[in-house]
C-alpha cells in the first residue's frame, strides 16, 4: 500500500515538475518598464540570458554575455504606477522566465516575429516594435477608451521541434467617465482567430473600465486555438510572490483561478493601489512536421502567455460596519443633542394677570 | 387683456410651492436617473449631480473635475494644458448664467432631498430651528473657507505638499457622495477606508458630515446650503447671470413675509430697500420670497431683464387661501 502511495506521489511530483519545467522559460509581455537606474545592466542581463537561451536553440543569434556585470539573484523592481491605465499610450516590454520577480527583460530571438494589435471592435492594426537600451519594446497608441490586445508571435526550431511562442498582453485605456465607455464592447472578449493558441481572460458582464482584479476574485480564462475552444490543455498561473497553480481546460476551453492574497504589509505601509502581477501560460503540442528557414521539424510546441495585474481586495481595507456605525452614532447622539439644546431654550409658561380695575 | 398679459397673470398667480415641487422632481429625475434614458449633460454642471452616482446620473457636478484639474502637477497646471480648465470653466459659466442660483433652489438633488426631509419634519409636527443673528454671521463664513480649501488642498497635492489620498477633498465630505448614490441602491460610499490614515480620516469625516446632514436638514430648512462651497462659487459669478432677483424698495412695506418664508434666513430681503439686486451669498433663488410678497411688483424674478415672475396682490391672496374652506 505504502509503495503504491509512494509511486503515485512520485508520479504526481514528476508530472508537476515537468509541467513547471515546461513553462519555466516562457516569453511574456509586460507593461512594467525595466529599472532606469540599471538600464545598461538590464540590457547586459538580457543579452546574457538571451545568449543562454539561444545556445539551446537551433537558431542562434550573435550575443555577448558578461555574467560579471549582473546578479542573477537580483529582483526586478516592479514599478506599477497607480493611474497608469488612464493613459492612452502604452509601452510594452518582453521578459523571459516565469519567476516574475527575477525573470530578465529580453530581446527577440530573431526569426520573423509578427506583431498585432486588436481593438475592441476586432480591428487589427500594425504595430512597430523597437529597441530601447538593447531591449525589445513596443509602443502602442490607443485611439479610444477600452481594451486592446497586443500579440507577438515568434517561431524557432529547437532539436527538431518547432517552438511557437505566443506572448500576448491585455492593454487598457481606462476612464472614470462611464459615458465614454462602450460597456458591451468592454465585456466582450477580444479574440484573434489567426493564432494557433491563445489565452483569453473572460471579462465580467459589468466589468467596465474601472474594475480591477483583486485578491479573492475568481478569474476565468479560455484557451482558444484559431478562435475555437480547446479542451485538455494544461494552464498554469504563477503570481508575483511565486504561488503556482495548474489546471486543465474543460470542454469549453475554460479554466478558473481564485486570486490569492499575497500582500501583508503593516497598516501604515498599506497601499490600496499596490499592484501585483500574475502570469498565465498554456502549452499545446502537436505532431506536425515541416521546415522553417531550412530546418526541419517533426513536432510543434505552442506556448501562449498572458500576464495580468491584481490589487488588494477592498475587503482588506474597507469597513461598512464602521461607516454605518459612525453615521448612526452622529445621527443618534447629534439628534439627542439638538433635542436637549432646543428643550433647554424653551421658556417655561408664565401667566401674567393684569387687574384692569387697578 | 392680451394673450401675453393672460400668460403673465397665470404665471404670477401660480400655486408656486406645487410648481416648484414638480420642477424639483423633474430635475431630480433628470440628474439622478437621466443615465437610464441616455441623457448626458456633461461634467460641468453647476449643481450637485454627483459623480459617484456612476451610470445613473444625467450629468456631473463641476466641482469633481475642477478638483481633479487643480491636482495636476504645477508644470502641467501652468502650461497650455490649462486651456482644458478654462474650457471647463467656460462651459460651467454658460450653464450657470442661465439659471443663476436657481440651480440651487430648483435643480440641486441635494437641495431637493433636504426639502423632502423638511416635509417629513413638517408632517411629524416638529417645529423647525433658526440660527441666532450671531450664529448666522459666524457660520456664514464656513462656505468661503470650504471653497478656499477646495482649491488650496488640490493645488498642494499638485505641488507635492499633500498626499494624493487627499484628492477631491470636498467630494469626500460632501453629503451628495453618500446620499445621492443611495437612490441608485449604491451603498458603496458608506464605508470607512482604512488603507491609510488620510483615507480613514477623510471617509470618517464624510460620514460624520452625512450624519450631521440628516439631523441638520430635519431641524433646519436647507441646512447644508448654508455651508455649500458651490453656492459660494455661484455667488462670484452671479452678477453676470441672466436670471435675477430684483426688489423695488419703494413698493416694499417691510411686512417681513419674505424673511419669514426664506429657508436661508436672509434678513436683507426684507430690510434692504436701497438695492435693486438683492442677491446675497446665501440666497438659493428658490423664489419663495416673491411668492409670499403681497406688494405688487415689490419683488420680481427677471430673465435677461424681462420679468418672468413677480409679486402680485391677486397671486398672494390666491396662494394664501390655498386649501381654505369657508363655511357659508
Amino acid at each position: 500500500m505504502n509503495r503504491v502511495f509512494i509511486v503515485i506521489a512520485a508520479l504526481s511530483l514528476s508530472l508537476v515538475t515537468s509541467m513547471s519545467a515546461a513553462n519555466a522559460d516562457v516569453l511574456w509581455l509586460t507593461e512594467t518598464a525595466p529599472p532606469k537606474a540599471s538600464a545598461s545592466q538590464v540590457a547586459d542581463h538580457a543579452a546574457h540570458h538571451h545568449a543562454m537561451h539561444s545556445s539551446t536553440s537551433a537558431v542562434s543569434k550573435t550575443a555577448t554575455s558578461d555574467s560579471g556585470k549582473h546578479d542573477h539573484t537580483g529582483m526586478i523592481v516592479l514599478d506599477e504606477t497607480p493611474g497608469k491605465d488612464h493613459r492612452p499610450s502604452k509601452q510594452v516590454w518582453l521578459r523571459r522566465g516565469d519567476d516574475i520577480k527575477k525573470s530578465p527583460f529580453s530581446d527577440l530571438d530573431g526569426g520573423d516575429p509578427s506583431l498585432t494589435l486588436i481593438d475592441q471592435a476586432g480591428k487589427k492594426s500594425v504595430v512597430e516594435a523597437g529597441q530601447e537600451n538593447g531591449l525589445f519594446t513596443l509602443k502602442a497608441e490607443m485611439p479610444e477608451v477600452g481594451f486592446y490586445e497586443a500579440y507577438l508571435e515568434q517561431r524557432s526550431v529547437k532539436e527538431g521541434r518547432l517552438l511557437v511562442e505566443l506572448p500576448k498582453i491585455e492593454l487598457l485605456w481606462a476612464s472614470c467617465q462611464p459615458k465614454e465607455i462602450d460597456e458591451e464592447a468592454v465585456a466582450k472578449p477580444i479574440v484573434n482567430e489567426a493564432v494557433a493558441l491563445e489565452l483569453v481572460r473572460i471579462h465580467k458582464e459589468d466589468e467596465g473600465c474601472m474594475n480591477r482584479i483583486v485578491s479573492g476574485d475568481v478569474v476565468n480564462f479560455q484557451v482558444l486555438s484559431y478562435g475555437k475552444p480547446v479542451a485538455g490543455i494544461p494552464v498554469s498561473m504563477v503570481t508575483q510572490e511565486g504561488w503556482r497553480n495548474t489546471q486543465t481546460s474543460d470542454a469549453s476551453g475554460t479554466v478558473a483561478f481564485t486570486m490569492i492574497r499575497e500582500y501583508f504589509p503593516n497598516w501604515l505601509e498599506f497601499k490600496k493601489y499596490h499592484t501585483d502581477v500574475f502570469l498565465v501560460s498554456a502549452v499545446m503540442e502537436k505532431n506536425e512536421s515541416g521546415a522553417l528557414n531550412g530546418q526541419s521539424y517533426s513536432s510543434v510546441r505552442y506556448e501562449a502567455t498572458l500576464p495580468g495585474k491584481y490589487r488588494p481586495s477592498p475587503h482588506d481595507y474597507r469597513s461598512y460596519a464602521w461607516g454605518l456605525g459612525i453615521s448612526f452614532f452622529v445621527i443618534v447622539f447629534g439628534g439627542l443633542a439638538v433635542y436637549l439644546y432646543r428643550r433647554r431654550r424653551l421658556k417655561p409658561y408664565k401667566e401674567v394677570r393684569v387687574d384692569d380695575k387697578s | 387683456m392680451t394673450n401675453l398679459e393672460h400668460i403673465r397673470t397665470a404665471v404670477n398667480n401660480v400655486q408656486f410651492n406645487r410648481f416648484r415641487f414638480w420642477l424639483q422632481i423633474f430635475f431630480f429625475a433628470l440628474l439622478v436617473y437621466g443615465g437610464y434614458l441616455g441623457i448626458e449633460l456633461g461634467k460641468h454642471l453647476p449643481t450637485f449631480a454627483c459623480g459617484y452616482n456612476k451610470e445613473l446620473r444625467g450629468g456631473m457636478c463641476f466641482l469633481m473635475p475642477l478638483q481633479h484639474w487643480m491636482e495636476w502637477p504645477w508644470e502641467k497646471l501652468f502650461s497650455a494644458a490649462a486651456l482644458t480648465i478654462l474650457y471647463g470653466f467656460a462651459i460651467f459659466f454658460l450653464w450657470f448664467i442661465a439659471l443663476n442660483r436657481g440651480w440651487c433652489g430648483f435643480a440641486c438633488p441635494v437641495g431637493t432631498i433636504q426639502d423632502w426631509i423638511t416635509s417629513l419634519r413638517r408632517w411629524t409636527g416638529i417645529r423647525y430651528s433658526r440660527y441666532s443673528e450671531g450664529q448666522y454671521k459666524g457660520l456664514g463664513i464656513i462656505k468661503w473657507v470650504l471653497l478656499a480649501l477646495m482649491f488650496l488642498i488640490p493645488l498642494g497635492i499638485g505641488g507635492g505638499w499633500f498626499t494624493h489620498d487627499l484628492k477631491s477633498p470636498f467630494c469626500m465630505i460632501c453629503p451628495g457622495r453618500t446620499v445621492v448614490p443611495l437612490f441608485g441602491l449604491d451603498v458603496s460610499q458608506w464605508s470607512i477606508d482604512f488603507s491609510s490614515r488620510t483615507n480613514m480620516i477623510m471617509t470618517s469625516l464624510g460620514l460624520l458630515v452625512t450624519g450631521l446632514f440628516f439631523i441638520g436638514a430635519f431641524v433646519k430648512k436647507r441646512f447644508f446650503c448654508f455651508y455649500c462651497p458651490m453656492g459660494a462659487l455661484h455667488y462670484l459669478f452671479s452678477k453676470a447671470a441672466l436670471l435675477r432677483l430684483n426688489k423695488e424698495g419703494a413698493k416694499c412695506t417691510r411686512c417681513g413675509d419674505c424673511y419669514r418664508v426664506c429657508d436661508l434666513q436672509i434678513k436683507e430681503i426684507a430690510d434692504d430697500i436701497q438695492n435693486k439686486n438683492i442677491m446675497t451669498d446665501d440666497c438659493i433663488m428658490c423664489l419663495k420670497c416673491v411668492a409670499a410678497c403681497p406688494e405688487p411688483g415689490a419683488l420680481k424674478a427677471t430673465f435677461a431683464g424681462i420679468p418672468i415672475f413677480e409679486a402680485t396682490e391677486a397671486g398672494f391672496i390666491k396662494r394664501m387661501n390655498k386649501g381654505r374652506t369657508d363655511d357659508k
